[in-house]
């Protein structure tokens, strides 16, 4: 697995090779699994793949590319897969055929260059649910390429595309010759890619050939739309189809007014579900029947049966013990949180509700430096922000996905952490719970508010292609699920084992106690926490779901809890995600978000309390 | 007029796109000038949704300004 970014550029290709091409939300990734047996992430929203997959199938290596609508030099992703195609040995490109007119854009480039491809024409049976009637066979003499319906959803056609992958050819039509003010003197190109490149204004062509930097791609891209939407003529049929509830949900979903009505819908049963039910119901009984009830006494009691020093069972079963609390934490309280947050969010992703949303809230990301489309990084975040912050790639310009990768590491609570607080909030009431709702967010908007007027230059305006509406299918959400869970269990796992075990020896050996009366001031005096909350920040820096679970059993006041949860949630992210945030954004910005962080939770916690304290008479 | 001071449900025809690059942009996903598109849904000094050949699309509202519209005589789906 590679990272679709600037280091793509030495991504190794091995001769051999199937290129996976389409645009983006064409179900390339689908056809990837299918063929090598690796599951990516697959979902309902254009540029869910951002990395580059490379898997095995009969001696070939597979390649699964990021979606793109064609490959020139306009931004990173069609750059980046341009290079890769370069090096195609043979090409599968997924075509949708309920946007035939968009899709064929890319296929008619691939043809001009003489590249060697099969069309694997993807979501027929929906194209004619929708009255869109394509002539396959038609369509495959127009192009000269071999065109295989496909259901991926179904699993149907793949096994054709399978059988033909030895049989992938150039098309057999006549080269287009293209009438283009650069055409003469570019003809000194004999290899017909670069050919291409230049007709469409590759810069990097261009120059190699000393040709004229300054031409526009407009005149050869309109010949090439005339020829799509000649070939339209031929092989499409529309019938016009009456509007179905799916139509008129998801004309609902993105309706000005009610859209938002919607979305308080959505997000109030994303509440009762994971905060109510899992968080109290189901929480309860894993957390205190099945782990303190059952499994910490038991394993203390097992331990014990080996007279151990006691060093050793402080280390083992203590308060920090990595047998106990670690495990507790998990399995007991986390877990269930965690799992049901992926249910809800896998549901979000396939349904095609996240684009959606990014249009009715565009205008406000617009005033924090951000467009509509970085609303599907920001709710990714409340999953993972490791993950999310990959997820800023989708972003058109730097600006954007430094913004978006601050807010993320700032202010956007993953789903662990969220459980934590969830569960701790609900106990301090609901002024304290829409006090730390409210807080967390105006913090979101000024900090997003300042760094847009801060960092220079501009952001891109929106443009996003809707996908249909859709029921999700049951074995990816659960596929989704279960990947994902299994990736918080091994990562926070890890870091859970670890940081108990760091603090059970700073416990014995008295470094836990110095570190707690070294930042006690701030703790005591300028937030208005116990002491020993100390501890929950010293956890926070492994990651920040295991120092708010540290706040569990201090029995905080419900201002002290706001206090604790508000500055944990502006903590230094996870270790993971900082190492992430180092090799997307780099060592300089990086740095400024971890120190910033700190700095920031300990000041607004501190803050909350002295303005209470002054009204309050504390 | 600008596609931004188009109404919901009004039917264009696209006449010029002044930015290069989001002409180029459009011209890959199959919006191009001569092109008639119908605006779906539009938010105040926000975006719109556009359906072209039954592809929805969003246009932010810096693009929009930018794409110049007539209204549109033909029919659409």
């Amino acid at each position: 697995m590679t990272h679709c970014h600037e280091e793509q550029e030495q991504f190794e290709i091995k001769e051999r090779n199937i290129l996976l091409v389409g645009n983006p939300n064409c179900g390339k990734s689908v056809i990837f699994h299918k063929l090598t047996g690796i599951y990516t992430h697959v979902s309902n929203y254009p540029g869910t793949t951002l990395q580059i997959y490379q898997g095995k199938y009969k001696g070939y290596a597979v390649i699964d590319t990021p979606g793109v609508y064609g490959i020139s030099s306009i931004n990173t992703e069609e750059n980046i897969v341009k290079k890769i195609i370069l090096k195609a040995h043979k090409i599968i490109n997924v075509v949708n055929a309920l946007h035939l007119d968009r899709e064929l854009f890319l296929t008619l480039q691939l043809i001009d260059m003489g590249l060697p491809l099969i069309v694997a024409l993807n979501f027929k049976n929906e194209a004619e649910k929708n009255g869109i009637k394509i002539d396959v066979e038609e369509l495959s003499k127009q192009l000269g390429v071999k065109v295989i319906p496909i259901d991926v959803v179904k699993g149907t056609g793949v096994s054709e595309i399978k059988a033909n992958i030895s049989n992938i050819k150039p098309s057999t039509k006549l080269q287009y010759n293209y009438k283009s003010p650069i055409v003469t003197s570019s003809q000194k190109i004999k290899n017909r890619i670069e050919y291409i490149l230049a007709l469409e204004s590759d810069k990097k062509v261009l120059k190699k050939y000393g040709l004229d930097t300054k031409i526009s791609a407009d005149e050869v891209y309109q010949q090439r739309r005339k020829r799509i939407n000649d070939v339209i003529t031929v092989v499409q049929k529309n019938e016009s189809k009456k509007s179905d509830f799916k139509k008129k949900l998801a004309s609902l979903m993105i309706h000005p007014f009610f859209g938002f009505f919607f979305l308080a819908l959505v997000l109030y049963l994303a509440y009762q579900i994971v905060g109510v039910f899992v968080a109290q119901t189901v929480v309860g009984f894993t957390e205190e029947i099945m782990m303190q009830g059952h499994y910490v006494p038991y394993i203390q009691q097992f331990v014990n049966l080996f007279y151990f020093p006691s060093w050793v069972n402080t280390l083992l079963v203590g308060e920090f013990g990595i047998l106990t609390m670690p495990v507790a934490y998990l399995i007991g309280l986390l877990l269930p949180l965690v799992i049901s947050f992926y249910l809800l969010l896998s549901i979000l992703e396939d349904s095609g509700y996240l684009p959606r949303l990014a249009f009715l809230i565009d205008k406000w990301l617009n005033k924090v430096g951000l467009n509509g489309k970085a609303v599907i990084p920001l709710i990714l975040g409340f999953g993972c922000v490791t993950m999310a912050t990959i997820t800023t790639r989708m972003l058109d310009t730097k600006r954007e996905r430094n913004i978006a990768s601050a807010l993320l590491n700032f202010a956007v609570p993953c789903s662990a952490q969220l459980a934590v607080i969830t569960a701790l909030i609900a106990t301090a009431g609901g002024f304290f719970t829409l006090a730390f709702a409210s807080i967390i967010f105006a913090f979101f908007v000024i900090l997003g508010t300042v760094l847009h007027k801060v960092i220079p230059g501009s952001s891109s305006s929106l443009i996003l292609s809707l996908p249909a509406l859709q029921i999700p299918r049951i074995s990816n959400i659960v596929l989704k699920t279960f990947v994902r869970t299994k990736h918080f269990l091994i990562e926070a796992g890890i870091w859970f084992f670890v940081g108990a075990l760091i603090i059970s020896i700073f416990q014995l050996t008295g470094i836990l106690v110095m570190l707690q009366n070294l930042i006690s001031p701030i703790i005591v005096n300028w937030m208005g926490l116990p002491k020993e909350a100390a501890i929950g920040y010293i956890m926070g820096i492994v990651r920040r779901d295991f120092g708010a679970a540290g706040f569990f059993n201090l029995n905080l006041m419900p201002i002290q809890l706001l206090v604790a949860l508000v500055s944990i949630t502006l903590f230094t992210p996870c270790i993971a995600a900082i190492l992430i945030l180092y090799k997307e954004r780099g060592a300089k910005i990086a740095s400024a978000i971890w120190l910033g962080t700190i700095i920031t939770a300990f000041f607004v916690g501190g803050l909350i309390f002295q303005i209470w304290r002054m009204f309050n008479g504390l | 007029m600008l596609l931004s001071e188009v109404k919901s449900n009004q039917k264009v025809t696209i006449t010029s796109i002044k930015s290069n690059t989001l002409k180029l942009h459009l011209l890959k996903m199959g919006l191009q000038v001569g092109g008639t598109i119908k605006i779906c849904k539009k938010i105040s000094n926000g975006p719109i949704v556009l359906i072209h050949n039954s592809q929805e699309i969003i246009l932010g509202n810096e693009n929009i300004k930018l794409i110049e519209v007539s209204v549109a005589h033909d029919s659409l789906p």
